[in-house]
């Protein structure tokens, strides 16, 4: 009797254990898979288009060196493929465009991006429903001709994404140099050159958000005719951004020397 | 003539044939479900393993020294004086904003757009 009900209280323990793994693995997964799923998706997307990217072109010269029924109706096939995949991988990239850069950018910064997400699905729809080739040709051209503006957005929002990630470097910075600045005055030796560097803190800090302002003015100012301009204005912008670092690090390195300071007394 | 009345012998035998059967089965039922347990403890420290590599990987990078700075630098990882809380709590902060800094991908490449062929021929001898 004893024996039997001790066999019960175990298998309810191994029950409630079983229960207890299997739920938190459960609880696991979402979370998993919500970070990873727009990175896979992108990436799946990526190869998908790459292979149909390359049997297009197969296709396509096929075509142009036996010029049959056969290998025109391949050429169509491939072709629609080819540009579904393509808007598709757009699609997917700016999933993860919104995904990524919306941890540290407004709603606001994002209607754009948004915008572009919506018309560019909308587009590939079209695409996939479409029969008819002239209609397939005036969906390309829609394309071809929106790319060079969604170019600007993706670009101005990457330069966003890294002025928010520096900004907030920029905001603990400044809290560790409101700190220190407070415990530099129990200091007595070296107290000039402490509160020369902290002086230099704020000075690289300033200089970093000019360079955030610079790199946002190229971005915003840049007049788009065709596709790669806005990649060229990134280019400058980027510079701009690279600076901005350089100045933090060295920001970053002058509260260092005063730690080591404040750390010997 | 074939004699087709029953025999007691062959029902018990088919009898202890049923229960000498079952036994197996239950074993295999169990080893089963230790297999099964041991797969969802495999799976379970897989997944917090992946999360603490994840976490410390933060972490394992401090000894490197920040370049392009004219000054010094080489970032202490341990106060060179007393250590006192508050040093401490600098140096923590220090190094929440060194992380901060060296985790940045300034040019974002893992966010650049993927290279997509627009100018594909559609014209009227191809197609």
């Amino acid at each position: 009797m004893r024996k039997s009900s001790l066999s019960f209280f175990m298998k309810r323990a191994t029950i409630g254990k079983t229960v207890f793994v299997l739920g938190l693995f459960l609880l696991l997964v979402p979370v998993f898979f919500k970070a990873r799923a727009s990175d896979v998706d992108y990436l799946v997307k990526r190869d998908l288009y790459v292979s149909a990217h390359k049997d297009y072109f197969s296709a396509r010269q096929a075509y142009l060196n036996q010029r049959t029924l056969q290998t025109k109706e391949v050429l169509k096939t491939e072709l629609r493929r080819f540009s579904f995949a393509r808007g598709d991988l757009l699609v997917s990239y700016f999933d993860l465009l919104i995904t990524k850069a919306g941890q540290y950018l407004t709603e606001e910064d994002l209607v754009e991006i948004k915008n572009w997400f919506s018309w560019l699905r909308t587009h590939t729809q079209m695409i996939d429903q479409t029969t008819r080739l002239e209609d397939f040709l005036i969906l390309s051209d829609q394309l071809n001709e929106n790319y060079p503006q969604m170019e600007k957005s993706i670009y101005l929002a990457l330069t966003k994404t890294t002025i928010a990630e520096q900004s907030q470097v920029i905001r603990e910075m400044e809290a560790l140099r409101f700190e220190v600045a407070e415990k530099v005055s129990t200091i007595v030796e070296d107290k000039n050159m402490v509160a020369h560097w902290l002086v230099e803190v704020s000075s690289k800090i300033s200089l970093a958000r000019f360079n955030h302002e610079e790199a946002l003015i190229e971005m915003k100012e840049v007049k788009i005719r065709r596709k790669g301009d806005a990649l060229k204005a990134w280019q400058r912008a980027g510079e701009r951004l690279l600076m901005a670092e350089k100045s933090l690090k060295e920001a970053l390195g002058f509260l260092d020397e005063i730690l080591k300071r404040v750390e010997e007394k | 003539m074939r004699d087709r009345t029953p025999v007691e012998t062959d029902s018990v035998q088919v009898m202890e044939n049923t229960v000498f059967a079952e036994k197996p089965t239950k074993k295999r039922f169990k080893f089963k479900f230790k297999k099964v347990w041991i797969i969802l403890v495999l799976v379970f420290l897989f997944v917090f393993g992946a999360l603490l590599l994840a976490l410390l990987n933060l972490n394992l990078e401090k000894e490197d020294v920040i370049p392009e700075i004219g000054l010094v630098l080489t970032p202490t990882l341990k106060p060179t004086g007393p250590d006192s809380d508050e040093n401490s709590q600098f140096r923590s902060l220090w190094y929440s904003v060194y992380n901060g800094l060296k985790g940045i991908d300034v040019k974002q490449e893992f966010l650049s757009p993927p290279v997509v062929e627009l100018d594909i021929d559609l014209s009227p001898e191809v197609l």
